[in-house]
């Protein structure tokens, strides 16, 4: 049969194509279009015909269409069914009996995870975390998030996809339905959904717009935190819990006065922006808690520039930035605008998660209304300065939150990190430019400082790492969500005194401080020691992403390292050696031990295994790898072995070996 | 990079001080001084990426030592480095064990094991035993990749090189890895297979036996292969090779990296080509025709009766009415044979090395030598106009591609059609066959939209690649490009097909040339002393030797290597042999053309002989023996010698060192180029003349003004394929399949208003010749172009007339 995509879609794939400097960049979004067309034509995949009209579309080879699409999670190559249910079992979600759901899920399909029911409905997916750690066990049906579902109502759920057979899908009427805790107060009701697995976004053309009404339901509770200053990043939604996203509670409320204050008159200079935001001393919110300011200053002379919002949030146990574009994506859109300014960029992205497209959908009717109100665009506020803002839609793979891999998924190549040096962003960076990427968080943090000054911001909480800051809190704690904290509290305050401590009464094992990479804290050592970057990174840990997991002590800690270890492995880009080989082989390992099929040398081999892709197992961890996701697979199995060995020991004591020549796995 | 010559850095590397230039990687630094840093995915010549990590290394950094992968490290002054430290031994055992976790460690059914950097680098840098008990991961395997390359994913360690060679040196990038993390695979999309004129380059640059090449697989062990080094002849890009031979057979051919030829590289034709030397259908015994077949008969006859019907044309007519083809196929000391028998022996000028599909010799001639290969590293602009370089001079496209790509030079591609190179052009002009003159008139004034075309040739250094686009065409276009060229200081490359064209040009197998790039004219020179009393008449060329053969003028034809009946172009190749009184065959197979013939005598081919042999730029270099022929297959030049003593005019020449030395004692431009020089003296062959002086023929190109002339109908581009029918592909198994076959591309235009779809049967007209073809669609053609590939399988030669009718169905 011939192949040919409808008019709409030709038309989709010409605009998409035209957003970006260079065609290939496109590759990710028509892949999405040419899966909606497929699904259109009745193939619930990514077909090869659709591969080989994007690979014409954008000049490339079909080969090297599919080594992008292969890449990613979220292009189906083999077929799925109308829905996708997708089950988070990473770390928060398994704490809270993810591996109960999945199984009640594939029960009810009838299907393991990864196949379909024999009438195309549903296809059940155990996916890695996908940001909603805070209202864990979570699901996603066709990319739209359900949170707080307990097995029974998984059970209901699908059952009720069955048998309603619902055209389309959207995630604030499922998750009144059969949801309950959610990571953060949704508050806004939203009434349009998806028919398809494929996500909802407006650029693609997979939004189903209903006129039906929204459930009003959803949970309106305040963003809390800690300290005297008020807050910055959640003042507006906390206020204004239904409209906090559109731009006239945004400019009531004082939006886009930072962006007239530089672009106006007598208005600031690119340096004097950058100078006021080193003088903040604002620390990136992404991970690596680099001074925002002293990177803006690294830019090359070379033009053009670039300005990319990193929002592929993915750290397990991170869902801040989620939080962030969802309920106030004007903020974000500010701070990107007068970042952009200050880089000299004419042209910049945001890259945000597949899995988030209710953040897309947000962000991108935010950033059409910024277009209308000539906050971007051509001669912005009359100043002669130009912006152009694309909205990117990432499509399931973690390591593209990797700054450069980021870059090279942005330029419509696999997501596979580039060597540092020589391939520093800020000297060449997209398309070999000089580039600036920065996290949601820290530009959500620029118009208060522009307005304020930097100095007001430097003085709030600790000296070297200043501000309000989003702190993800999940896993065994009472009130798991989203707070703002200014650092210095403890992290006993933290966990018992914001997220109430200990579910079910029982006792703190240990936590993950600063997302899933980061060295694990126990009480008897750090309970009493303070939130602040100095104090872990002394402790030998990071603030990361600032999402903290909570252990209880009914926590099988072999088991909870093997679910980072899983993850890390899934996400491995398989790029260089030790990551690829070693992060599976860790995860092998620890399997045959959890098995019972643990040998007592496992343990030492274990270190070595991880000595191997990071030399002397020391934190800040070296790495004979090119990033530092394989390392970041190593930080559990050291946290491990440092804190429970016994727990090591004690299942291989109770292994059930049989010779290696003929005992199979069982 | 700097060139080094003139500032180095100093480093220590294991507490060895050493010099190094300023920014080179430090892998290549070691290496240059006698460290070996273990290394996969690595090349030299490739852009680094740092993704094996076996190349991992100390070095002292402010922050304490540091472990980089020596790859990607570009070496600095005072720099101190550790390679055998103990963590960086740690961490390069630790990298081959994780990439032996999943290996199958098959060596013993392994093509590679022998010669696999992997298995050597574990021998010397490897843990003794594996510490994973784990299940290996499994995939289907061997895969074919393509009709030539066989991919085992088991044995792949994901180096890249092969992915990296397809996209950023072949520019085909059919092979990609395809999923993520432990389960990324090299792989082919669905039904796209790997099929690049270059993949043989991904066979021999992987670092362990994940591709193998189906012409080679399981034939033979490293350590039980003869290898010697030598030239193709395939192209006249002159590549280095090496031969690897085993119990007398040739199993294959490898690149070997010379910097002013190849680089390593091979196309796929030069490296399969192989297959032909052990056909079974290599002639083994002189032929001699009775009635319409052949009989095999003992040499002395079919000399005698080569020799009596030689001696009975040169008494009857004179040398005039005997007239030789070929000559570019073999070495120069054979083409040096037959210049010598031609003009003392026979007494005539009446020989052509080219077919009708080549340039003026004295063009060739006297721009041999003047322009380098190496011109293109440097060019600011490099023009091509000519045939598409990725059909007829793979390494070079490979050169002008990463050019123009990796240092940005300005490509300027002129041409009918698409070509290879328009990916990567800075300015792609298309014209329609007929029309070129037009265009370069244009061009060379600047005019409109092609002032920047003029600009980028005014700035210089400028290097020129120029020879016939279509052999339709007017060949005295080539000239005028040339002229222009020059009128902008640029470098010349001649580009003509036949692998030895201009050795043999240069040994005078050409009407107007003597050897040593000489005008018969000359007849002050030494050459002429010794060669005696020489035809004064000019000769002709190959269309005129046709031409007098249909005539009858000439009566005894020697095809020496030559196929005129699928290969000349300018006269009917058929019409020539049937109307020539005699014809002798010297070959290595039957050939539409010696099948005609009344005597064949069977030839020594590449591999089965030594001599040298020359490339488009002049560059003298040797090709080896490494194999005898088969049955009683001689040397061109020694079958020569014996019918000149025959008739009694002895050439004197007793083997093929001696020809070399007489070559160059007496031909200027190869004066002091001998085997001894080239074996001895030089590494990378030697650019004739060796002294400026001895080039005594200059040739300045002429521009000609566009004749004003306008052909209403559609004109022809006529051009080669990289795979053709050509004999030596006919007797190749590999690669015969991979002709295209023969079409006639229309313009989409043109197909509508034949109301012809792709596939359809099209009668085609040029001249007074009528082809049935399919039709192909081609909207890279000019408006008015009718793309026809020259010498397919299966499809009549086509005449080389310009002008050419389509029309749809049976003609009426």
């Amino acid at each position: 049969m011939e192949y040919f995509w409808s008019e709409a879609a030709e038309k989709r794939a010409r605009d998409l194509i035209d957003r970006y400097p260079e065609p290939r960049s496109a590759i990710m979004p028509l892949l999405y279009v040419a899966m909606s067309e497929d699904l259109r034509r009745g193939e619930a995949r990514l077909t090869e015909s659709g591969m080989r009209r994007v690979a014409e579309l954008v000049g490339v080879t079909p080969a090297q269409v599919s080594a992008v699409a292969g890449f990613y999670t979220m292009y189906k190559l083999d077929s799925v069914g109308q829905y996708l249910v997708s089950v988070c079992t990473s770390l928060s979600c398994w704490l809270n009996g993810a591996d109960q759901v999945l199984q009640a899920v594939e029960d009810q399909a009838g299907v393991p995870s990864g196949q379909t029911d024999p009438a195309g409905l549903i296809t059940p997916e155990h996916v890695e975390c996908i940001g909603a750690c805070g209202g864990a066990p979570a699901v996603q049906v066709n990319y739209e998030f359900v949170e707080g579902v307990s097995p029974d109502k998984a059970r209901e759920m699908v059952e009720w996809l069955r048998s309603d057979r619902p055209e389309w899908v959207t995630g604030d009427r499922l998750q009144a339905r059969f949801g309950s805790h959610t990571s953060f107060p949704w508050a806004i009701p939203e009434p349009d959904g998806v028919a398809g697995p494929v996500p909802a976004f407006p650029s693609l053309g997979t939004v189903h717009h209903s006129n039906g009404e929204a459930p009003s339901d959803l949970d309106r509770s305040p963003t809390v935190g800690n300290g005297d200053h008020p807050m910055i990043l959640t003042a507006r939604m906390n206020d204004y819990p239904q409209t906090s996203h559109t731009l006239d509670v945004y400019r009531a409320t004082g939006g886009y006065s930072a962006l007239v204050k530089v672009l106006g008159d007598p208005g600031m200079t690119p340096t004097e922006v950058t100078e006021d935001i080193k003088a903040s001393m604002l620390r990136g919110r992404g991970g690596a808690g680099f001074p925002a300011g002293v990177k803006w200053g690294f830019l090359a002379p070379d033009r053009p520039s670039y300005l990319v919002v990193n929002a592929d949030e993915s750290e397990p146990g991170t869902f801040k930035d989620r939080q962030l574009m969802e309920r106030d994506p004007h903020q974000m859109i500010e701070g990107v605008v007068i970042a952009s300014y200050a880089a000299e960029a004419h042209q910049a992205f945001v890259y945000i998660r597949g899995e988030y497209p209710k953040a897309a959908r947000r962000v991108e009717a935010a950033v059409e209304e910024a277009y209308q109100a000539g906050y971007l665009g051509q001669n912005i506020l009359g100043s002669g300065y130009d912006l152009d803002l694309t909205v990117h839609l990432g499509a399931g793979a973690y390591i593209c939150g990797e700054e450069t891999a980021l870059l090279n998924s942005l330029e419509g190549r696999r997501g596979e990190p580039r060597l540092k040096p020589p391939f520093f962003p800020a000297a060449k960076g997209l398309y070999m430019k000089p580039t600036i990427v920065n996290n949601v968080e820290t530009l959500a943090n620029v118009p208060w400082i522009i307005m304020q000054g930097g100095a007001a911001y430097a003085a709030i909480g600790p000296e070297g790492s200043p501000g309000r800051r989003m702190c993800s809190v999940s896993g065994h704690v009472v009130r798991p969500g989203n707070y703002e904290i200014v650092e210095g509290l403890t992290w006993r305050e933290l966990i018992f005194d914001l997220a109430g401590g200990i579910r079910n009464g029982n006792r703190l094992k240990a936590w993950v401080p600063g997302g899933a990479s980061a060295p694990w804290f126990v009480p008897e050592l750090h309970l009493d020691t303070e939130v602040t970057k100095e104090a872990i990174d002394g402790h030998g840990s990071m603030t990361g992403s600032g999402a903290v997991i909570v252990m209880d002590h009914t926590t099988d800690m072999v088991a909870a390292a093997e679910r980072l270890v899983r993850f890390f492995a899934h996400e491995s880009c398989g790029q260089c050696t030790p990551c690829r080989e070693g992060t599976v082989w860790i995860d092998l390992i620890l399997r045959r031990i959890m098995d019972r099929q643990g040998r007592s040398v496992d343990a030492d081999l274990l270190l070595d295994v991880s000595d191997n892709i990071s030399p002397g197992l020391r934190w800040p961890p070296a790495m004979t790898t090119i990033c530092a996701l394989g390392p970041s697979a190593v930080s559990p199995v050291v946290s491990l072995l440092k804190y429970f060995r016994s727990e090591v020991e004690d299942y291989v004591e109770q292994a059930n070996l049989v010779p290696v020549a003929i005992g199979a796995r069982r | 990079m700097s060139d080094g010559a003139t500032e180095m850095v100093a480093l220590t590397i294991d507490g060895r001080e050493v010099q190094a230039s300023p920014g080179e990687l430090l892998i290549k630094a070691a290496e240059d001084n006698g460290t070996h840093i273990p290394r996969f995915c690595w090349h030299p010549r490739m852009n680094p990426v740092g993704m094996c990590r076996m190349c991992l290394v100390e070095i002292e950094t402010p922050r304490g030592r540091m472990i980089v992968p020596s790859c990607m490290q570009p070496v600095s002054d005072g720099m101190v480095v550790y390679t055998d430290s103990e963590p960086a031994q740690k961490a390069q055992e630790g990298v081959l064990e994780f990439l032996l976790l999943n290996h199958p460690l098959d060596c013993p059914v392994c093509d590679k094991g022998g010669e696999c950097p992997l298995q050597d680098q574990t021998m010397s840098y490897g843990p003794g035993e594996s510490r994973f008990v784990e299940e290996k991961r499994h995939f289907a395997k061997p895969i074919p990749i393509s009709d030539l390359v066989l991919l085992d994913r088991e044995r792949c360690i994901l180096c890249a090189r092969c992915t990296r060679f397809s996209d950023e040196i072949s520019g085909d990038p059919l092979i990609e890895f395809q999923g993520r993390g432990a389960h990324t695979q090299v792989l082919t999309f669905p039904d796209e297979p790997f099929n690049s004129y270059f993949s043989g380059n991904t066979v021999q640059i992987c670092p362990v036996g994940a591709l193998t090449a189906v012409p080679y697989r399981f034939r033979a062990r490293p350590w039980d292969l003869t290898i010697g080094e030598s030239t193709g002849t395939v192209h006249t890009e002159g590549s280095s090779i090496s031969v690897h031979v085993s119990q007398n057979r040739v199993l294959r051919f490898l690149g070997v990296d010379n910097d002013a030829t190849n680089q390593g590289w091979l196309s796929d034709k030069e490296r399969f080509g192989f297959e032909f030397i052990g056909s079974p259908d290599r002639l083994r015994m002189p032929l001699i025709k009775e009635g319409s077949d052949f009989r095999e008969a003992e040499w002395g006859e079919a000399l005698d009766l080569v020799a009596e019907r030689l001696g009975r044309a040169i008494e009857k007519g004179g040398g005039n009415t005997i007239a030789a083809l070929g000559g570019a196929r073999g070495t120069n000391e054979d083409a040096y044979a037959l210049s010598k028998f031609m003009r003392t022996t026979v007494g005539s000028n009446h020989l052509d090395a080219q077919l009708g599909d080549g340039l003026p010799a004295g063009y060739l001639a006297g721009w041999a030598g003047r322009g380098r290969i190496e011109d293109i590293d440097r060019a600011s602009t490099i023009l091509l106009w000519g045939p598409d370089l990725k059909e007829t001079h793979p390494t070079l496209y490979l050169r002008v591609r990463r050019a123009a790509q990796e240092r940005g030079a300005t490509l300027i591609v002129v041409h009918p059609r698409r070509t290879g190179l328009d990916d990567r052009a800075t300015f792609k002009l298309t014209y329609r066959p007929g029309e070129g003159d037009r265009l370069l008139s244009r061009i060379r004034s600047g005019e409109d939209d092609l002032a920047p075309v003029r600009a980028a040739l005014e700035n210089g250094p400028v290097v020129a690649l120029v020879g016939r686009p279509g052999l339709a065409e007017d060949v005295r276009l080539v000239e005028s490009v040339a002229a222009v060229a020059r009128s902008f200081g640029a470098s010349l490359l001649p580009l003509v097909h036949r692998g030895n064209t201009f050795g043999a040009i240069d040994m005078g197998v050409s009407p107007q040339l003597l050897p040593g790039r000489m005008p018969i004219s000359n007849s002050e020179d030494p050459l002429v002393e010794a060669w005696g009393s020489l035809p004064s008449m000019p000769g002709l060329d190959a269309a005129g030797i046709a031409s007098a053969c249909h005539s009858g003028d000439i009566d005894l034809l020697l095809l020496y290597g030559a196929d005129p009946s699928r290969d000349l172009v300018g006269f009917h190749g058929d019409a020539a042999l049937s109307g020539a009184g005699f014809v002798v065959a010297l070959d290595l197979f039957l050939t539409d053309s010696s099948r005609q013939a009344d005597v064949v005598l069977p030839a020594l081919g590449f591999g089965e002989k030594k001599g040298t042999v020359t490339n488009l730029e002049g560059r003298v270099q040797m090709v080896n023996r490494l194999v005898p022929g088969p049955g009683q297959a001689r040397a061109d030049w020694s079958v020569l010698d014996d019918l000149a003593h025959r008739l009694g005019r002895p050439l004197g020449l007793t083997s093929a060192q001696e020809i070399s030395d007489e070559i160059a004692r007496l031909a200027p431009a190869y004066r002091g180029i001998t085997w001894q020089y080239l074996e001895r003296e030089v590494e990378e062959g030697a650019v004739a003349p060796l002294e400026p002086a001895h080039q005594t023929f200059l040739h300045e190109p002429q521009y000609q003004a566009p004749n004003g002339r306008e052909s209403s109908t559609h004109t022809l581009h006529l051009a080669r394929t990289l795979y053709d029918d050509g004999v030596l592909l006919r007797h190749t198994p590999s690669l015969a399949p991979l002709s295209p076959g023969g079409h006639a591309y229309l313009t989409p235009g043109h197909a509508a208003s034949l109301e012809v779809e792709e596939g359809d049967q099209v009668t085609v007209r040029i001249g007074d010749q009528t082809l049935r073809l399919p039709v192909g669609i081609d909207p890279s053609l000019s408006e008015g172009t009718v793309y026809i590939p020259f010498n397919q399988p299966g499809v009549a030669t086509v005449t080389n007339g310009l002008e050419v009718g389509v029309k749809a169905g049976e003609e009426s």
